[in-house]
């Protein structure tokens, strides 16, 4: 039980942030804080020796903020855009990680696993206690509080956060200071990262901040709305993934990005209007609507002409219009069921509620 | 003391060079190592262009399903791993572009939600692998996360041949309407080259490239190698085709630099893996040319500034004094 509660607050508190990096267009920026946590773990481990310390963690949240100025100055140079810049910040930090745990770091036991993937199944192991009394386990416990944080935040800097990231420049001129809640902003994405960096491991930590704000975008019109839907999202996604990973004993990192892809692609196909499978069905009556008009248009420009016995023949109208024949037959028949044409000895002619309907198609 | 410092620092190169074609296994690396280099770089370039510099980053992620999948079916076998994991790679390509196409969110996005899913559901795979397939252990994942280039094998650098003259091959053919199509696909349409057909030609090259690299660098360090040799080369020149030249030869030099020094370093006690060498090698290449670049820019702008200055300080003088 305790375990559902975690990745349920784990979902929550990354989702409050990563919907601003969605918005921001910074989503790229939460993988590359996911990777580089190593490098922050590692210098902190070479610095303390301490494999347990809290060091640690604030070496990887330190590690994270680093890379986001590294980010930015390295875009100074013009030929560099935003996407290449992280591209090479990221993967130095990490392969200066990999270099120095593999060549001073083998006595210490870096979990490739745990690093990675993280392990939620042992997460309710670690235990705080005070006087006995059994108040939870580590991780809840960090994550609550930083849900708290972010919630926090959210709540002071709501408007602040709004107008900086959808017009930089009136927020500049209201006085606030867009710059420094960008760095708020990321900082805390790395306190986020780091805490939820033990619990689900960074490709999860991805999953949560990024997929949920991206379903909810997708629907949402207001931003009030949106963390409603993405909050929602994130919930429903760690429950089942979680349940499902019990159920078929597989990772719960694994299965919960799955779900996450899921709700993503159900959204992506069943949007009403835009999405993808509305899209097909509209382009479909959109060409079979063309087609009627096409046939009406020619059926009535030849109507009461000398060659209105050549051009508008069932049989022939194959050779005018060059096209397939299903497709002729079938234009006919919807036009006569809806009455705006009549066939009689093989030759069509147009009714008068299909002479209505081409004013109304040439207007 | 300053005697000693050349001594020192000098002759175990040496050696390292008179025993280089004796190490049959470093020769192996070296080339094969540089080999991908050059591919990625050359191909980087491309990415690097469309300001999809990620796409490296999250089609390594991304073919890790593949990779599971494939290893279910066929169980060992390089090649078929390899066809998987371009396929998963591919999928996820043509993914990213139907949520960019049908939806307002950017390019990154797509990515980051592409990248992840996949790599989720190649861990779910895995781990089902892991507890159902006999034989197998976590050690093949571990190549494939972090890359081992040490065991590289002289099948693998032919395959990597192969795959190279492939690729440069179509390239070259191709040159000129993968050129038009990067930088302006309308145009490229209205003198009737197919141009979706292009963009997909140099994504399947790209991921084919990044597939090839990642049992010898990594999942993370294969992006690096995507984008470090395009950003490098992007700094010495303004032409394409010098462009993506330099990038293949800064591609080479940083895996050959990298995976000599990881060799040169290492000793008995440590070992220096060579995937995070090799990046580090070809990330200093572009630290020092934008550097250098940066010098140039500011003494030219000193340079000249000054002397406009007085030219129009003069100019103007003569004129005030003419009147």
């Amino acid at each position: 039980m305790e375990l559902y509660f975690i990745l349920v607050i784990t979902a929550l508190s990354c989702n409050l942030p990563g919907i601003w990096l969605v918005l921001r267009k910074l989503a790229l920026l939460s993988d590359a804080i996911g990777h580089v946590l190593l490098f922050g773990i590692v210098i902190a481990y070479l610095i303390t020796h301490d494999a347990q310390s809290i060091w640690l963690k604030i070496g990887a949240a330190l590690a994270a903020l680093f890379l986001v100025i590294l980010v930015e100055q390295v875009q100074r140079n013009r030929t560099v855009k935003q996407d290449a810049a992280i591209g090479l910040t990221f993967p130095a930090l990490f392969s200066i990680g990999i270099i120095l745990s593999t060549a001073y770091l083998r006595d210490l036991h870096l979990d490739v696993d745990r690093i990675l993937f993280g392990i939620p199944e042992l997460l309710t192991l670690r235990r705080v206690k005070i006087n006995r009394f059994d108040i939870g386990s580590v991780a809840s416990l960090t994550m609550s509080s930083l849900l708290l944080l972010n919630l926090l935040m959210m709540i002071l800097f709501y408007k602040e956060f709004k107008l900086s990231t959808f017009d930089e420049t009136m927020a500049y001129q209201f006085g606030y200071k867009p710059r420094l809640l960008h760095y708020l902003l990321m900082t805390l994405v790395s306190f986020t990262a780091v805490g939820a960096f033990d619990t689900v491991g960074p490709i999860l930590v991805v999953g949560f901040m990024i997929i949920p704000a991206a379903t909810a975008h997708l629907f949402a019109k207001s931003l009030g709305k949106m963390f409603l839907l993405s909050s929602l999202l994130a919930g429903i996604a760690a429950i089942l993934g979680t349940f499902l990973a019990q159920k078929l004993d597989t990772n719960i990192a694994g299965m919960t990005s799955i779900i996450l892809g899921c709700q993503f692609a159900l959204a992506i196909l069943f949007r009403p209007k835009s999405g993808l499978i509305a899209n097909f069905i509209r382009r479909i009556q959109q060409k079979h609507q063309l087609h009627e008009w096409m046939l009406l248009v020619h059926l009535a420009h030849h109507k009461n002409t000398e060659d209105e016995i050549l051009e508008n023949r069932a049989k022939d109208l194959k050779l005018h219009l060059s096209w397939p024949d299903r497709q002729i037959q079938k234009t006919i028949r919807t036009l006569i069921q809806k009455n705006w044409i009549t066939e009689t000895d093989g030759l069509l002619r147009t009714t008068a509620a299909g002479d209505h309907e081409i004013t109304n198609i040439l207007r | 003391m300053s005697l000693d410092v050349p001594n020192t620092a000098i002759l175990p190169i040496f050696g390292t060079f008179r025993d280089f074609f004796d190490n049959s296994t470093l020769v192996r690396i070296v080339i094969g190592t540089a080999l991908l280099g050059m591919v990625s770089g050359a191909l980087g370039c491309f990415a690097f262009l469309r300001r999809q510099s990620l796409l490296g980053d999250g089609i390594s992620h991304a073919a890790l399903p593949g990779i599971a999948i494939a290893f279910l079916i066929v169980h060992d076998q390089p090649l078929w791993l390899i066809l998987g994991a371009a396929s998963a790679g591919i999928l996820a390509t043509w993914l990213m572009q139907i949520i960019v196409r049908y939806s307002s969110l950017g390019f990154d996005t797509a990515l980051a939600i592409v990248s992840s899913v996949f790599f989720g559901t190649g861990m779910v795979l895995l781990s089902w692998i892991q507890g159902h397939v006999r034989g197998s252990s976590s050690s093949g994942l571990e190549k494939y996360l972090f890359g081992q280039a040490a065991l590289m094998i002289e099948k693998d650098v032919q395959a990597i041949a192969i795959t190279c003259t492939i690729i440069f091959l179509i390239l070259f053919l191709f040159w000129k309407e993968l050129k038009i199509t990067i930088f302006d696909p309308e145009f490229a349409a209205s003198c009737g080259y197919n141009v979706p057909l292009l963009e997909k030609l140099i994504l399947a090259l790209l991921v084919l490239a990044i597939v090839i690299g990642l049992e010898s660098v990594g999942v993370v360090l294969m992006s690096a190698m995507v984008v470090a040799p395009a950003a490098a080369a992007r700094q010495w020149t303004n032409r394409f085709g010098r462009m993506v030249f330099l990038a293949a030869f800064f591609g080479a030099v940083s895996a050959t630099v990298g995976s000599l020094s990881s060799d040169y370093l290492a000793t008995k006690r440590r070992s220096i893996p060579t995937g995070p060498m090799i990046v580090l090698v070809a990330l200093s290449i572009v630290f020092c040319s934008s550097l250098c670049w940066r010098c140039i820019y500011q003494f030219k702008r000193t340079f000249l500034s000054d002397r406009s200055r007085k030219e129009t300080g003069s100019i103007l003088s003569q004129n005030t004094i003419g009147k």
